[in-house]
């Protein structure tokens, strides 16, 4: 009965080597030949032969065992895996990121807006866009000077407003752009 | 079952921390990588050290093989590597290494290099081993001898097998294992069992 059921067994291996056993047998099969000693050694064994047969040279050294020695020396990794079954990223996470950065970015740009200087009408019509937004952060004074002074004192008044519009009180966003059109209008300027 | 659903059985024991059915693959594939490794590393012991590092490779870079492509074609691939950084480290010159591609992998026929390099005690060993099995072979029943030739020389599954010898499937089965076990009853004794043991 013993030798019946080592037989089967061996039969198992000996199918399992050539890789026609069916999945669910050969779990079976691939975990008695990992587990035993024995077992292994009949797989071996049945390597060597199909190497005979072929005329395959066998390598001098084992290196099945040479192998083993030093995975065992080998520190073990306590390391965690990577989970296997991780679940993939859901796209409408990054469409409502996407949608509330548009969102945040809007409110900045609209909501921060200061109310519109009284300075602003009296520059010339045909001035670049900069100075538009330079008169937007003008100080208190300089209506003042607008009103009376000719293109030439303008164009000073615009200069100065530039140059001091860091200082103005305004939110993040519109500075940066402030900061954009300068370089272009100095660019511009002769 | 073919070949590759039987090595990612046998990758996932590994993975799930079985090391010894590591050494299954190794016994499966360590005569196919050695010869890969001495096309490109003439010597037949540095051969066998930089196949040996290439399988240790294999094993830590395992828990990151994810089966899109065969086990061999994966272990092929370090092995390659392993020996062009063995060669850039040791200055020696690279045998045909550019020539060397995937192709190759399943079908390298030549053993010449190998056998060149061969010590004595090997080639005295592999003439003992290959006349025991040649004598086995003889001595058994014509159905059990044409089975296993057909299956371990000519690479037949079981049912091209069964086609040609007019027989069942599981009479094909059941004639390569006693084969296999008739020979091996000869050849036992003449292996070294006691390396065997480390693993």
């Amino acid at each position: 009965m013993k030798s019946e059921s080592n037989a089967m067994a061996g039969a198992a291996v000996s199918a399992l080597f050539d890789d026609e056993l069916e999945p669910q047998t050969a779990q079976v099969a691939l975990a008695a030949v990992a587990e035993a000693l024995s077992e292994r050694e009949t797989w071996r064994t049945y390597a060597c032969i199909g190497d005979a047969l072929r005329g395959e040279p066998r390598p001098e050294a084992d290196l099945t065992a040479g192998v083993m020695a030093r995975l065992t020396a080998e520190p073990v990794v306590l390391a965690p895996r990577a989970l296997a079954g991780r679940p993939a990223r859901q796209p409408w996470l990054a469409l409502a990121a996407s949608l509330a950065g548009v969102a945040v970015v809007g409110w900045l740009a609209l909501a921060g807006k200061p109310p519109e200087s009284p300075l602003a009408g009296r520059l010339p019509t045909g001035s670049p866009p900069a100075a538009t937004l330079a008169a937007q952060d003008a100080v208190p004074p300089a209506p003042t000077l607008a009103a009376a002074a000719p293109a030439a004192i303008e164009a000073d008044m615009s200069e100065y407003l530039l140059a001091h519009q860091a200082q103005a009180p305004t939110l993040s966003l519109d500075q940066s752009t402030k900061q954009i059109r300068t370089v272009a209008m100095r660019v511009v300027q002769p | 079952m073919g070949e590759r659903e039987a090595d990612l059985l046998l990758v996932e024991r590994v993975q799930a921390g079985d090391q010894q059915a590591f050494g299954l693959l190794v016994e499966k594939y360590q005569r196919r990588l050695l010869r890969l490794v001495q096309r490109m590393v003439r010597d037949a012991a540095e051969a066998e050290d930089v196949t040996q590092e290439a399988f240790v490779k294999a094993y830590r870079a395992l828990p990151n093989f994810r089966g899109e492509s065969a086990f061999y074609t994966w272990l092929y691939r370090i092995g390659v590597n392993t020996a062009k950084n063995w060669l850039v480290a040791n200055s020696r010159r690279m045998l045909t290494v550019s020539e060397i591609t995937d192709a190759d992998s399943e079908g390298i026929e030549d053993s010449v290099l190998l056998r060149d390099e061969e010590t004595p005690d090997r080639v005295l060993m592999s003439r003992q081993i290959g006349a025991t099995v040649n004598a086995a072979m003889e001595a058994l029943p014509p159905d059990l001898r044409t089975a296993l030739s057909l299956r371990e020389i000519d690479g037949l599954s079981y049912e091209e097998i069964a086609q040609v010898m007019d027989c069942p499937i599981g009479t094909v089965r059941s004639r390569i294992f006693r084969a296999r076990e008739a020979v091996a009853a000869r050849l036992r004794p003449l292996l070294d069992t006691g390396s065997q043991k480390r693993w």
